[in-house]
């Protein structure tokens, strides 16, 4: 083209030029609802409006297919009128052009955007709108620091979106990754994000790049923050979806599985077998109710409900009691006397008792069962004693220790509404016992505990109540089961934590301490067989001579009961089942001198009564846990001192009882013919009970502490092999004690010859075996002025003592273990 | 029936001589010879008038635009059917060689526009 053109070749040029060149040029207009095109990109359009449809058609008349699309600026469904569009529009390129099948008013264009151009004149409205535009540049390009910055933070805000929108294709992806110009980049996002026309249009009307990339970046932000909250709501919204929903799809396939094993829906099988228990189950009528309107609830429940087993468990608790199940009895008193007789020796008061209750119950089924209740040291066999019971009545036996028991949820359950709940003690071991009627034992009813946290004995209170105990209600069943069949036997050690509400209740039963005689006649007939079975040896092997066993029995062992007794025929059983282990022999016979090599040393010293005891020192009797003690009283004068000091733990029935004895022997001092006022007011007097370690309580001592006191200020010594017991009081009376067979037992063991007592305790020695009294001197008295004489020695006989009471040797209640002195429970004298 | 002749050849000084327009073109399709004189180019340019098409170049670039009129539509037709794109085109090729000093001729055959490019 030459440099210089003349105007002719110029206009010539300009006709040639395509249209889209010129600058300004008139345009069929096609107004846009809803939409903008931009001058890029390629949209389909579909066509319906008559001024649209003549505007399209016009412009595929012409021969460049050229249309101006210009946006409305509101909807609406009829023509718009020229007011309503905006000035600047795109001039597009008709690229395709179809007609809908079966409608000839309908058209669908595909054109691809050209240019922008704004109205100058609209030139024409019917039948369609026509314009002289003027095309309008690119917008320019700009290179200053706010459109880099824009840039880079479109750039930004794409890639952001992008991640959010994961079901981009990646076609677009890339198209919009590798756009390279923003101005097109900033079009392609302005016709792909959903934003209204107003917006679009401001996109499209922007005549800089600042402009454009300014509103771009304001909508993309907009878009990109609106992305961010709808996938924090759809990611909630999955998170608290997402648990339940695998839930159910687990459970769902899970039925499915079983299906397809076979199985039918487990919680329904669940149901239906419970239903045929209960349906087949002896229940008395209240309890069916129940437990069917309790199935009912758990078959409409889902077996992944939480109130699912809870119900589940409690009907099998229901179904597993035995509602109406009992042994029969087989009462042959006969019999029954022949069981006791074969487990336990002599206790012929007490088999006897127990005998009465069997054979009212065998004349009268209906009788309420009686609750006894044991009582004695530990180891006279009143747990096997309750065994028997149970063998000789033909029930089952049930045990169960009370002791440190200290709630009383513990025997009466839990509520339902607790996790985890279970029933009593009671129902559960009459689950387990499957009867109704069994003997139920109830150990060491006396160590039941009893604080801020529960009071259990009071929850016995209901259950040992035959007037109540057949309507009995554990909280978690919370239906009545009758306990009244049920032979409670209760033991203890001492009655005294008992309480009194609960002490009532009970036919109470003392098994007092066995004899030496008697401890012998167990040894032989029960303890010997069993320890030599126990270590492995044949009855024959090993033969313990009878002077060997008391030997055991009195140096070896110091109880009431025969546990020791039996443990250490255990170890020299099992010492001589190490003997033949090693072929050293096959029969031993041990007899005294062997148990020395056998056991070792002696655990007890013999108690050897004190004879010539120091004037001040007398003996007393007193009953422990353990069975009855021999206890020394000591008194001595403190010249200048005033008043009575007491020492060895004493207790304060004790002490008050020894401020009794020296009042009375104060006050009394003449008429029993003593020079002794004078000495008791002139000086203090001490008391001690030795061992001083073991605490000690109780009025028994009463009358040793005055026999004590008398023997100081008299000068004549207690008579040496008298011991004794007895309250005394104020006005000189000896009152009755208790514990009288094992005091007696003591003082035998002691060594004792004489032994005093009250008056009004001499029906108690019919308790006392025949033996253990044989060669005893027993001396009943009423009066201190009785007792004195009793034991003080006649005045002359051992004269010229010192009136310092001495005790050199330390009184033999004390067990060696190693140097360490047992302090067994408290002493009751 | 082929009609060689003159065409409008405009040496291209500067980018700026030419108004791009903002949206894409549509492109005619081309087919490249080598021959023994040099190179023949080929384009798909039916219906396009010789004189609407207007060949640019620059050192090795050689551009072919013009624009595609309907001729064909008249007075009370009206269209059912649209396929062939019409309107501006403009197809840009680089070629291994520096156009600068060569010969161009073109012709219009069948519908083809074709480029005869002398090399010396």
């Amino acid at each position: 083209m030459p440099e210089s053109t003349t105007p002719e070749q110029e206009k010539r040029t300009d006709e040639l030029k395509p249209a889209g060149e010129a600058k300004i040029l008139e345009l069929p207009i096609l107004p846009l609802r809803n939409t903008v095109i931009f001058p890029s990109g390629i949209s389909p359009l579909t066509v319906g409006r008559p001024l649209s449809l003549a505007a399209a058609e016009a412009a595929l008349a012409t021969e460049e297919k050229l249309l101006g699309v210009v946006a409305q600026k509101t909807d609406g469904d009829g023509d718009p009128a020229a007011s309503n569009l905006y000035q600047v529009g795109t001039m597009v390129v008709i690229n395709r052009m179809m007609r809908s099948p079966g409608s000839e008013d309908t058209l669908h264009l595909i054109v691809q955007g050209q240019e922008r151009f704004r109205i100058l004149e609209i030139i024409q409205e019917a039948p369609f709108f026509k314009a002289r535009v003027e095309l309008l540049p690119e917008p320019a390009r700009e290179k200053t620091p706010e459109v880099e910055a824009l840039q880079r933070n479109i750039n930004a805000l794409v890639q952001k979106a992008l991640t959010l929108l994961p079901n981009v294709p990646p076609e677009i992806r890339s198209i919009i990754l590798g756009a390279e110009d923003s101005v097109r980049l900033a079009y392609f996002l302005g016709s792909v994000l959903d934003l209204e026309v107003a917006q679009e249009q401001a996109l499209l009307e922007a005549s800089t790049e600042g402009e454009l990339l300014h509103h771009m970046h304001t909508y993309l932000t907009r878009e990109v923050e609106v992305l961010e909250i709808r996938s924090k709501i759809a990611n909630q919204a999955q998170e608290e979806l997402g648990k339940a929903q695998r839930d159910y799809i687990l459970r769902e396939q899970m039925k499915q599985i079983q299906k397809e094993l076979g199985d039918a829906e487990p919680e329904q099988a669940e149901a239906a077998l419970l239903r045929e228990r209960i349906e087949s189950a002896d229940l008395p009528d209240e309890v069916r109710v129940e437990t069917e309107r309790e199935l009912r609830r758990l078959e409409r429940l889902p077996a992944a409900a939480p109130d699912y087993h809870v119900i589940r468990t409690y009907l099998e608790w229901v179904l597993d009691l035995p509602w109406k199940k009992r042994t029969e009895e087989s009462l042959d008193l006969n019999n029954a006397r022949k069981v006791l007789d074969e487990d336990h020796y002599d206790l012929d008061d007490i088999k006897e008792r127990i005998l009465e209750h069997l054979a009212v119950i065998k004349l009268n089924p209906k009788t309420k069962a009686p609750i006894l209740c044991f009582v004695g040291p530990p180891g006279v066999g009143k747990t096997s004693l309750g065994q028997s019971v149970a063998r000789s009545m033909g029930r089952k036996f049930e045990r169960m220790s009370l002791g440190g028991m200290r709630d009383e949820a513990e025997l009466r359950g839990h509520r339902r509404t607790y996790i985890g709940a279970l029933p009593g003690r009671i129902i559960q071991s009459l689950r387990r016992v499957g009867v109704n009627n069994p003997v139920m034992m109830l150990d060491e009813v006396d160590k039941l505990g009893m604080d801020f946290r529960g009071d259990p004995a009071s929850a016995l209170l209901e259950i040992l109540d035959p007037a109540q105990n057949f309507s009995f209600r554990d909280h978690y069943l919370d239906l009545p089961f009758d306990l009244s069949s049920v032979f409670f036997i209760a033991t203890a050690n001492t009655l005294a934590p008992i309480p009194p509400a609960l002490r009532d209740r009970m036919e109470v039963i003392r098994l007092e301490g066995y004899s030496e005689e008697e401890k012998l006649h167990i040894a032989k007939r029960y303890l010997i067989p069993r320890q030599i079975k126990e270590a492995g040896l044949g009855e024959e092997q090993v033969q313990i001579t009878d002077e060997a066993l008391a030997a055991l029995i009195g140096r070896y062992t110091r109880e009431a009961g025969v546990r020791q007794l039996e443990r250490t025929i255990g170890r020299l059983a099992r010492k001589v089942a190490l003997k033949v282990a090693r072929g050293e022999g096959d029969v031993f016979t041990i007899t005294p001198n062997d148990l020395e090599a056998y056991l070792g040393h002696e655990t007890f010293f013999h108690e050897v009564a004190r004879t010539n005891l120091p004037p001040g020192v007398a003996t007393g009797l007193a009953v422990t846990e353990m069975g009855g003690e021999v206890l020394f009283i000591e008194a001595t004068l403190l010249p200048g001192a005033k008043g009575l000091t007491l020492t060895g733990q004493l207790g304060e029935v004790m002490q008050e009882s020894a401020k009794a004895a020296h009042s009375y022997l104060w006050s009394h001092a003449d008429e029993l013919g003593f020079d002794c006022q004078e000495k008791l007011e002139r000086n203090g007097v001490h008391i001690h009970v030795p061992a001083g370690a073991t605490p000690k309580d109780g009025p028994s001592a009463g009358v040793a502490i005055v026999s004590a006191l008398a023997s100081l200020c008299t000068g004549r010594p207690v008579r040496s092999e008298t011991a004794m017991t007895g309250e005394i009081t104020l006005s000189g009376l000896v009152f009755p004690v208790g514990g009288i067979k094992g005091k007696v037992l003591a003082a035998r063991r002691a060594g004792m010859k004489r032994i005093v007592l009250p008056r009004r305790n001499e029906q108690d020695l019919k308790d006392v075996p025949e033996e253990a009294l044989r060669g005893l001197e027993i001396v009943f008295v009423e009066t201190v002025a009785e007792l004195l004489p009793q034991t003080l020695t006649p005045e002359g006989e051992s004269a010229g003592e010192s009136h310092k009471p001495v005790a050199e040797t330390a009184p033999c209640a004390e067990e060696k273990v190693g140097n360490e002195v047992r302090v067994e429970g408290g002493a009751r004298a | 029936m082929a009609k060689s002749g003159k065409i409008l050849i405009e040496r291209l000084r500067s980018e700026a001589s030419y108004r791009r327009p903002s949206g894409p073109l549509w492109q005619p399709a081309v087919d490249v010879y080598r021959c023994p004189t040099g190179w023949k180019i080929k384009f798909d340019l039916a219906g396009v008038a010789p004189e609407d098409v207007q060949v640019l170049i620059a050192e090795d670039n050689l551009i072919v635009r013009g624009v595609r009129r309907d001729s064909v539509i008249s007075e009370g037709w009206s269209y059912h059917q649209l396929e062939i794109t019409y309107s501006r085109f403009e197809r840009v090729l680089r070629l291994p060689f520096d156009l600068s000093h060569a010969e161009i001729r073109s012709e219009s055959r069948d519908g083809w526009f074709i480029l005869h490019i002398d090399c010396a």
